[in-house]
């Protein structure tokens, strides 16, 4: 009875060490973890308007076609005389921009041209640079239409 | 029935033994390791992860010990627009190599700052603010292996489900091990593709899964078995590789 009990007490010892080994194994290999980069972009904006239009000669009117168009009207032109007028060109956004392209829609008989800025003019942001349109025409006692559209681009494009 | 009592007792006391050790266990292998002096953490901030980050676009260079200066050129200038002061720099327009100067346009337009969350240092925050087109921030961090056992990298998932973004991370790679206190520095590049609309926000995540490195080589032992094919449990301590 005595020895049987001492291999009985022998063996509980040995299953109570095995089970504790073994749940502190798996306790060990449960590690495990994460690491996270969280990113989040916010993208500016750009745009540019035109803006102000203001006639200086008599008998042209301009006006615009927001953001970007600018609209010319002479009446009664007279012969090889200039009509001018003024406007500006604003940055509207958060990002600089550049001046693409300037593109005239114009009637035939008559010449236009913009002073002040000129394609790939850079614009920062908030700036505003005046600018100004003249047109001319051969013919004369007639009245013209004409649009002037600018397209904006990304400063680094 | 002296005896009866005892050996109850003493299986009590084996049971004890059985649970005591199992918690310890378990801790252990959520434990992380040493706690640093001057470190005023709570008990969940020891297991951090990372142990710096630093943006190339943040206005200032950041020297990291032992590495030195990790993103030389982010020196708070903007040459001809300088939206944010000496709280960014003229825009990156590459991705940068970490100690290596990169490529900048000549505006300061856009801002990225990075840092950690203030407690458990497991996430990193990265904010790109007044982004456009070709825009190029990089950030650096360093991941490292707190624990005192090796850690290998199960899986990096990186999520940015749009066009309007191309994002490269390198540094750190599936299947890499981290021995314990290794410090690998991974990287993150952000480029903004010419699609990218304006004021949209888009969103990436890099997620980073660490594991417990099974231990390979060779050393002692128990081996046996119980009840086999006849034979009466024997067991054996043996040399294992």
């Amino acid at each position: 009875m005595r020895k049987r009990n001492r291999f009985a007490r022998l063996g509980m010892l040995s299953i109570a060490l095995l089970l504790s080994l073994c749940v502190m194994g798996v306790g060990y290999a449960l590690w495990t973890d994460t690491a996270i980069v969280d990113g989040t972009v916010e993208t500016g904006y750009w745009v540019g308007v035109l803006d102000e239009p203001v006639a200086i000669s008599q008998n042209i009117t301009l006006s615009v076609t927001p953001p970007d168009t600018l609209n010319v009207s002479v009446s009664n032109a007279k012969v090889n005389t200039p009509y001018t007028g003024s406007f500006k060109v604003n940055n509207a956004g958060t990002v600089p921009i550049k001046i693409g392209s300037i593109v005239f829609d114009l009637p035939p008989d008559i010449t236009a041209s913009v002073s002040g800025v000129s394609t790939d003019d850079q614009i920062e942001p908030g700036e505003t640079k005046p600018a100004g349109v003249s047109m001319s025409t051969p013919i004369g006692c007639k009245s013209y239409n004409f649009t002037v559209t600018f397209t904006f681009v990304l400063w680094n494009e | 029935m002296v005896k009866k009592f005892h050996f109850a007792k003493a299986g009590l006391v084996c049971l004890a033994v059985v649970v005591v050790l199992g918690s310890i266990g378990v801790a252990y292998g959520y434990s992380s390791g040493t706690l640093r002096a001057g470190d005023m953490m709570a008990m969940a901030c020891f297991n951090g992860l990372f142990t710096w980050v630093v943006s190339n676009d943040d206005g200032k260079v950041t020297n990291i010990s032992p590495y030195g200066a990790v993103d030389p050129g982010d020196d708070g200038g903007g040459t001809n627009h300088d939206k944010w002061g000496d709280q960014s720099s003229d825009d990156p327009s590459e991705l940068q190599t970490r100690g290596v100067e990169c490529a900048r346009y000549d505006k300061d337009v856009a801002r990225t700052t990075a840092w950690m969350s203030s407690c458990d240092r497991k996430e990193i925050t990265v904010l790109v603010e007044n982004a456009y087109p070709s825009y190029y921030p990089t950030v650096f961090f360093g991941l490292k292996n707190n624990q005192n056992f090796s850690v290998k990298v199960e899986s990096i998932d990186i999520s940015y489900d749009t066009p309007e973004l191309t994002v490269t991370f390198d540094g750190v790679a599936v299947d890499d091990v981290l021995s314990s206190g290794q410090e690998v520095i991974g990287r993150l590049g952000i480029h903004v593709e010419q699609c990218a609309q304006q004021n949209s926000t888009y969103n990436v995540e890099v997620k980073i899964v660490l594991v417990q490195k099974e231990e390979s080589g060779c050393g002692w032992g128990w081996w046996g078995w119980w009840n086999w094919w006849g034979w009466r449990g024997w067991w054996g301590w043996n040399w294992w590789c």
